[in-house]
């Protein structure tokens, strides 16, 4: 390959922390003005590799040329100077600043009194969101923001640093089809421009549709790159797990005509009018874009926010509930979104975590009865193969998909009747997908009834019997799974067509 | 690519955002829009209780009580300025008032051993700078969380005034030195006032458009955030507990020479009501809100609340009272303008 060609090289790169080696003799040549995806499990080394270019891991051994000439890279501020940036996974904007300031943070244009210019600093903004055209007022707080927004705001801050590797972790995971359009119109521009764009994902769809390159990590070690033309969705996967995944979804299974779970008219904060029944062996879906109402309406069923009317029923009773407690009694479980800060206790154990919802069923008189717990934990990381070390592990050191399971083991304990899963495999690897896809169909099988909301469009259509479409608080579309097509729940979800 | 449909997505967003954005206003209302601003809720709050004080009470518009009211809470609203800085970056100080204390007794002691004025204040805010320093270390180097470390420092550096002076105050200092806490400017404006209205001023500025102090708001917003975003977390949380700590010794010093006497168990009330002060003014617990103007006005409202206590004859022991609940509430108000920013 020509040299002008070749952007950044990375040579026989090595990392190790306390306990894995995180990244094994890494070789991996990235072309100018390509958008090149770095895919793998989670702990396959990719956010390593990526964090390491971004200054924020030194790497142990190797070399990294850009351009051609070798570089060491000594901090994220010198890495953005070199000229790469990183978007990271978790934002990192300030939420109480302006977009101006965040954008601009650390070279905001100055006074000759030497304080910053805020007209200068506020046109600068316009002119560097310009491209976007999504132009918003500088002067917004970063908070009043969509995430999507945020997103753009992040990118356009590294361009506007004269980033010439703009580097992506997981951009989509929290953005809905909609948002995740808009993202790729831009990321196809900054191609055209000739920026070269590193990009970070588990979604193979995009994969496909958005990178010239792949390049598959597996336990640190580079599994090969291809050009995606080359490539099927089958070969990447077998790349990334080593296996062939003969299916992605579990079969459908049987759905009663007994109706387990029913609302009426439930008005709420983000929602009006919300009604649906729930069968037994049902997993209805709940699909939307972000900011449709469904995580609102999941908490508020839950008792978890307020509900300003309406009506529930279990098996035909009418029911209260007023908080999450009234609602574990009466036999619900809610397995949050947000597994960091609602669904875990990241300093406790596995097993604690597992029977935090369960404490009562395992208590006698006011003592833990251990041994009983226990068992059930025991019975629990084995039936949903968690893979931790120990029962007494922290959560926190467990990866993304294991901690997905404890959060559902902590709800299979008190044996639901209804089951709520709100975006039930963000993040987590194929692997693990496919296991809680199969947990999720299991427990349908058992009698008990999912509604899962879920963003992902194939992941709403391949698992649920019946989808719901939720856009700006109201259900405004229903189909089977025979009905349903990525093109209706869409058109319903983004008010293409009436409901 | 297709330039129009990409406008149209453009604008569809863009409503979208509005849309977004209005629905989170919303249920905040008319008052969390007002608290929003909490400058000017502030001054209008002010402005009311003189208005109508100033009405109904001669004693609250007397020269004399204006000139101790505004004495009196100078000295808090210099520790306030740093109390800020650290709030906005998501630490803060409990020691600040042990801190003043020992910065006193050593300005007082130097001043009974016949050293010349200036070099005995330099040596209180050395001190100051000194404890600062201290905090700075255990919370930014080491580590600790900053309730714990500062809790730690308030009695260590309270432990140590009491210990060299064995709780006794250090009385009867020079006429020379007292003319910093006790002139009076203009007939009404107290010199402590005057210093107060220039570093308020200085560090409002520095505040609002400093790019050196604007990193505060960073660092207090996200500390992750902060350092991936190239800004040092640690020598920004170092240079402002030092800071702090040298605005402590200031007002240790001031007060001193206005008491014209060095106290060692002296200023035990000031953290919680500079706190306090700073919260009602705006500062965020979580960091990343707050600004100088609206933490002195904080601290100047606390005052004049228990200005209005003593003039209406309430008992002294009963301000302690008045002071938790206004913290608790400040506390609450911001819990829950968060929460209303934090949903939908």
């Amino acid at each position: 390959m020509p040299d002008h060609e070749t952007m950044l090289e990375i040579k026989s790169v090595s990392k190790a922390f306390p306990g894995t080696q995180a990244l094994d003799n890494v070789n991996l040549v990235v072309r100018r003005g390509e958008v090149h995806a770095i895919l793998g499990e989670n702990g396959a080394g990719k956010s390593t590799l990526m964090l390491i270019l971004a200054g924020v891991h030194p790497k142990d051994s190797g070399e990294i040329l850009l351009e051609g000439r070798p570089i060491e890279i000594q901090n994220p501020h010198h890495a953005q100077s070199l000229g790469i940036s990183m978007v990271h996974q978790d934002l990192s904007l300030a939420p109480s600043l302006s977009v101006a300031e965040n954008m601009f943070a650390n070279r905001q244009p100055l006074t000759r009194l030497g304080l910053i210019d805020f007209p200068t600093l506020y046109q600068q903004t316009e002119e560097a969101l310009a491209p976007f055209e999504l132009a918003t007022d500088p002067r917004t707080m970063v908070r009043d923001l969509s995430v999507a927004f945020q997103q753009v705001v992040e990118i356009a801050t590294a361009l506007s640093r004269n980033a010439k590797v703009l580097i992506l972790d997981e951009p989509t995971s929290a953005l809905t089809a909609h948002e995740t359009t808009i993202l790729f119109r831009i990321i196809s521009r900054l191609r055209d421009q000739g920026v070269t764009t590193l990009y970070i994902t588990h979604k193979l769809s995009e994969v496909m549709e958005i990178a010239d390159r792949f390049t598959v990590l597996r336990d640190g070690q580079v599994m090969g790159t291809l050009d995606t033309k080359d490539a099927t969705e089958d070969d990447i996967v077998r790349m990334m797990v080593g296996r062939e995944l003969s299916h992605y979804f579990p079969d459908l299974g049987r759905v009663t005509e007994d109706c387990l779970f029913e609302v009426k008219n439930l008005n709420g904060r983000t929602f009006r009018d919300v009604s649906f029944r729930l069968y037994r062996g049902e997993v209805l879906g709940i699909a939307g874009l972000a900011g449709a109402g469904r995580t609102d309406m999941a908490r508020a069923i839950f008792g978890a926010e307020p509900l300003l009317s309406g009506e529930i029923l279990i098996s035909g009773q009418q029911v209260t509930i007023h908080s999450p407690a009234d609602a574990v009694n009466l036999g619900l479980g809610y397995v949050p979104e947000d597994r960091k800060q609602a669904g875990l206790f990241l300093s406790l154990s596995v097993r604690e975590n597992t029977v935090a919802a369960s404490l009562r069923q395992f208590s006698s008189f006011i003592f833990m009865d251990h041994r009983k717990a226990l068992a059930a934990v025991t019975d629990m990381v084995k039936s949903l193969d968690i893979k931790t070390p120990s029962l007494e592990q922290q959560v926190m050191n467990l990866s993304g998909g294991n901690q997905q399971k404890v959060m559902l083991a902590k709800w299979l304990v008190i044996k639901p009747k209804v089951l709520i899963v709100d975006e039930p495999t963000r993040g987590v690897d194929v692997g693990v997908k496919a296991d809680v896809h199969q947990l999720l169909r299991d427990l349908a099988a058992r009698g008990v009834g999912v509604i899962m909301i879920s963003s992902e469009l194939p992941e709403v259509l391949g698992m649920s019997d019946r989808i719901l479409v939720m856009r700006e608080g109201r259900i405004v579309g229903e189909m089977t799974h025979d009905r349903a097509t990525e093109e209706n729940v869409m058109s319903y979800a983004a008010g293409v067509q009436a409901a | 690519m297709d330039p129009t449909s990409i406008k149209a997505i453009a604008v569809e967003s863009r409503q979208a955002e509005r849309d977004a954005a209005a629905a989170r206003r919303r249920p905040i209302g008319w008052l969390g829009r007002i608290l929003r601003v909490r400058e000017m809720f502030l001054v209008i709050i002010l402005l009311l209780i003189i208005i109508v004080m100033s009405a109904f009470d001669p004693g609250f518009r007397s020269a004399a009580n204006v000139r101790a009211t505004l004495l009196g809470f100078s000295m808090e609203a210099m520790v306030a300025i740093g109390m800020t800085m650290l709030l906005v970056s998501g630490g803060f100080d409990l020691s600040v008032g042990a801190n003043m204390a020992l910065a006193g007794m050593v300005t007082a002691q130097a001043l009974k051993f016949g050293v010349p004025v200036v070099p005995c204040v330099l040596a209180g805010l050395a001190v100051g700078t000194a404890a600062g320093l201290l905090n700075a270390w255990v919370v930014a180097k080491v580590g600790v969380n900053a309730l714990i470390a500062t809790l730690g420092t308030m009695t260590i550096v309270r432990g140590i005034a009491l210990t060299i002076w064995a709780g006794q105050p250090v009385i009867n200092l020079p006429e020379e030195f007292r003319g910093m806490g006790q002139g009076v400017v203009g007939g009404i404006f107290p010199v402590p006032f005057i210093i107060l209205i220039v570093l308020t001023a200085v560090f409002d500025i520095l505040m609002r458009r400093g790019r050196w102090f604007r990193q505060l708001y960073f660092v207090g917003g996200s500390d992750k955030a902060a350092r991936l975003s190239g800004i040092n977390v640690t020598r920004i949380r170092i240079i402002t507990y030092v800071a702090a700590g040298l605005l402590a010794g200031l007002a240790g010093v001031v007060s001193t020479s206005r008491l014209g006497a060095g106290y060692p168990n002296s200023y035990d009330p000031t953290a919680l009501r500079v706190i306090s002060g700073a919260v009602i003014g705006g500062c965020s617990l979580f960091g990343g809100e707050g600004s100088v103007v609206g933490s002195v006005m904080g601290v100047l409202f606390i005052a004049m609340l228990l200005d209005i206590m003593v003039l209406r004859g309430v008992s002294p022991y009963a301000q302690g009272i008045v002071q938790g609940v206004a913290l608790i509430l400040a506390v609450v108000v911001d819990i829950w303008t968060k929460r209303q920013a934090a949903r939908g």
